[in-house]
C-alpha cells in the first residue's frame, strides 16, 4: 500500500458504479435475477493509481492480450466459480482505469472493497473487482465463468431481443448507456402544488451530459433543465428545474438525458433475458393536493 | 483478519465504524420441500430473493435449481431437485405480507 501511494502518481476521478442489472425489476416481461429498483448504483470520488502505470512498471510480453483481476473473496463452495473478471489490453490501458485505495478521500470502506478495488469509469460495476489482490496477464481470450457465459448481452446494436427470444451470439457487457432520474419526488407521491423545484441526476459512459429535458405530461412537451456543478464526465451530473404545478392534478414527470455525442435515453425500454442495460425514460406519477 | 491491525498509510486504523445489516427475517414458508429450500438455497441467497422472482413454470424452476447446482455448486442432492422445483413453483405465487418483506 505504501509503495502504491508513494511510487505512483495519485489520480482522483468522480465516477458512477452501477450494477449491470440495475432496474431489472422493471423489465417487461419480467426476468429472473435480483429484482432491483433503480438504486443499485452510486457515485463517488475514487483515488488510486492508474492500472496502466502498474502494468508498465511490471512490463508485459509481446503476446499479452488481456488482464484478469481477482479479489481476496473466495467462493462459498469449492464447486462455485471464483469471481474473476478481465479487460482487453486496450481497455486496461485506458486513461481512467484505476486501482483505487480511497473513496471520497478516505480508505475504501470494507463493503466497497477495502483495501483496493478496480475502478473502471463508464463500465458496469461487474468489472470493479473488490479486494483486488491479483493481476494476471493472459495471452488468450478469457472464458472463465463470470466473463462467459455470465454477464453477457446479445451481440447486436441495441443489446436487445424480442421478449422471450434467446440470444444466438453474445458479448461481454461493458459500458453504460445514458440515464437520468428525478431524485426529490417519488413515484406515486401526493405533493402540494404551486411553485415546485424538481431535482435529479444524469450520467453516461463518460462522454458527459449535454442536456437533460423534463416533461410534466408524460413526454408530450419537453423543457430544458439547468445542469449543476460538473464533477467530470464519468460522474452523476445534477440538474434542476422550477415548475408550477396546479392543485388537484395528476402529472407524469419524465426526464430525458442527452450526452455530448448526441446519444439519448430510449423512449421504450429494451428487453434482454438478464434485464441488463436499462436506460429507458422513467415516469414518476404524482398527484397534487387540493 | 483483524482490521484494527492493518496499517493504513503508516497509521493504524483506531476506530471501526459499525453498521446494521438490513433485516432479513425470512425463511421459506411451510410445505413439502421447505426444509430442502432452507438447507440449500439460503447458503447464497435470502429467501426474499427467491420470493420476489417472476412467475416461472415448474420446468423453469427445475432448470434454475439445476443451474444452481451445475453452475454455482449448490450441494443439493439429485433426488431432492424435483421435490424442490415443485415446492418453489407452489411458493412462487405466494403473496407475502409487507411485514415479511424488506422495508
Ligand atoms: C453456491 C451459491 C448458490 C446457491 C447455494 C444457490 N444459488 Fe441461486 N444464484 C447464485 C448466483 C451466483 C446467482 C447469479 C447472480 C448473478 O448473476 O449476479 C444466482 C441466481 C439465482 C436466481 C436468478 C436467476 C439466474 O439465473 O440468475 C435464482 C432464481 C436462484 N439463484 C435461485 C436459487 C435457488 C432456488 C437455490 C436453492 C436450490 C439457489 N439459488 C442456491 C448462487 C447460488
Amino acid at each position: 500500500m505504501e509503495t502504491l501511494q508513494k511510487d505512483f502518481e495519485p489520480v482522483d476521478i468522480a465516477a458512477v458504479c452501477q450494477c449491470s442489472g440495475n432496474s431489472r425489476g422493471f423489465s417487461e416481461p419480467r426476468v429472473a435475477g435480483g429484482q432491483w429498483g433503480h438504486g443499485a448504483m452510486g457515485n463517488a470520488i475514487w483515488t488510486g493509481v492508474r492500472l496502466r502505470d502498474l502494468l508498465e512498471k511490471a512490463g508485459l510480453e509481446q503476446d499479452a492480450r488481456r488482464i484478469r483481476f481477482d479479489g481476496l473473496d473466495r467462493p462459498v463452495a469449492d464447486t462455485t466459480p471464483d469471481f474473476l473478471k478481465s479487460l482487453s489490453l486496450n481497455d486496461a490501458f485506458g486513461d481512467h482505469v484505476l486501482v483505487a485505495y480511497a473513496m471520497n478521500g478516505e480508505p475504501l470502506p470494507i463493503l466497497n472493497g477495502f483495501p483496493l478495488r478496480l475502478v473502471v469509469p463508464g463500465w458496469y460495476a461487474t468489472y470493479w473487482v473488490k479486494m483486488l489482490h491479483d493481476l494476471e496477464v493472459l495471452n488468450e481470450e478469457d472464458h472463465t465463468f463470470w466473463m462467459d457465459p455470465a454477464y453477457r448481452i446479445p451481440d447486436n446494436a441495441c443489446g436487445c431481443l424480442q421478449p422471450g427470444e434467446k440470444p444466438r451470439h453474445t458479448v461481454p457487457i461493458s459500458t453504460m448507456p445514458v440515464r437520468s432520474f428525478i431524485t426529490n419526488i417519488s413515484n406515486g407521491a401526493s405533493i402540494s402544488g404551486g411553485p415546485t423545484l424538481v431535482k435529479g441526476i444524469a450520467f453516461d459512459q463518460g462522454y458527459g451530459i449535454d442536456q437533460v429535458l423534463f416533461s410534466l405530461d408524460g413526454g408530450t412537451h419537453w423543457e430544458a433543465t439547468t445542469l449543476g456543478k460538473d464533477y467530470g464526465d464519468f460522474s452523476f451530473r445534477l440538474w434542476e428545474i422550477r415548475v408550477f404545478l396546479r392543485p388537484g392534478h395528476q402529472y407524469q414527470l419524465q426526464t430525458l438525458a442527452i450526452n455530448r455525442i448526441g446519444e439519448s435515453q430510449q423512449l421504450h425500454a429494451r428487453w434482454n433475458p438478464d434485464g441488463y442495460l436499462r436506460n429507458a425514460v422513467e415516469t414518476v406519477h404524482i398527484t397534487t393536493e387540493g | 483478519m483483524n482490521l484494527g491491525q492493518i496499517a493504513w498509510a503508516g497509521e493504524e486504523i483506531r476506530s471501526l465504524k459499525t453498521f446494521a445489516l438490513p433485516p432479513d427475517p425470512m425463511f421459506f414458508q411451510p410445505g413439502p420441500g421447505q426444509e430442502v429450500a432452507n438447507t440449500y438455497c439460503l447458503i447464497c441467497h435470502s429467501a426474499d430473493y427467491i420470493y420476489t422472482q417472476p412467475l416461472h413454470s415448474q420446468e423453469k424452476w427445475q432448470s434454475l435449481v439445476l443451474k444452481m447446482k451445475q453452475a454455482f455448486g449448490c450441494p443439493i442432492p439429485d433426488d431432492q431437485i424435483s421435490l424442490l422445483a415443485a415446492y418453489l413453483f407452489g411458493q412462487n405465487s405466494v403473496t407475502l405480507t409487507s411485514s415479511e418483506r424488506h422495508p
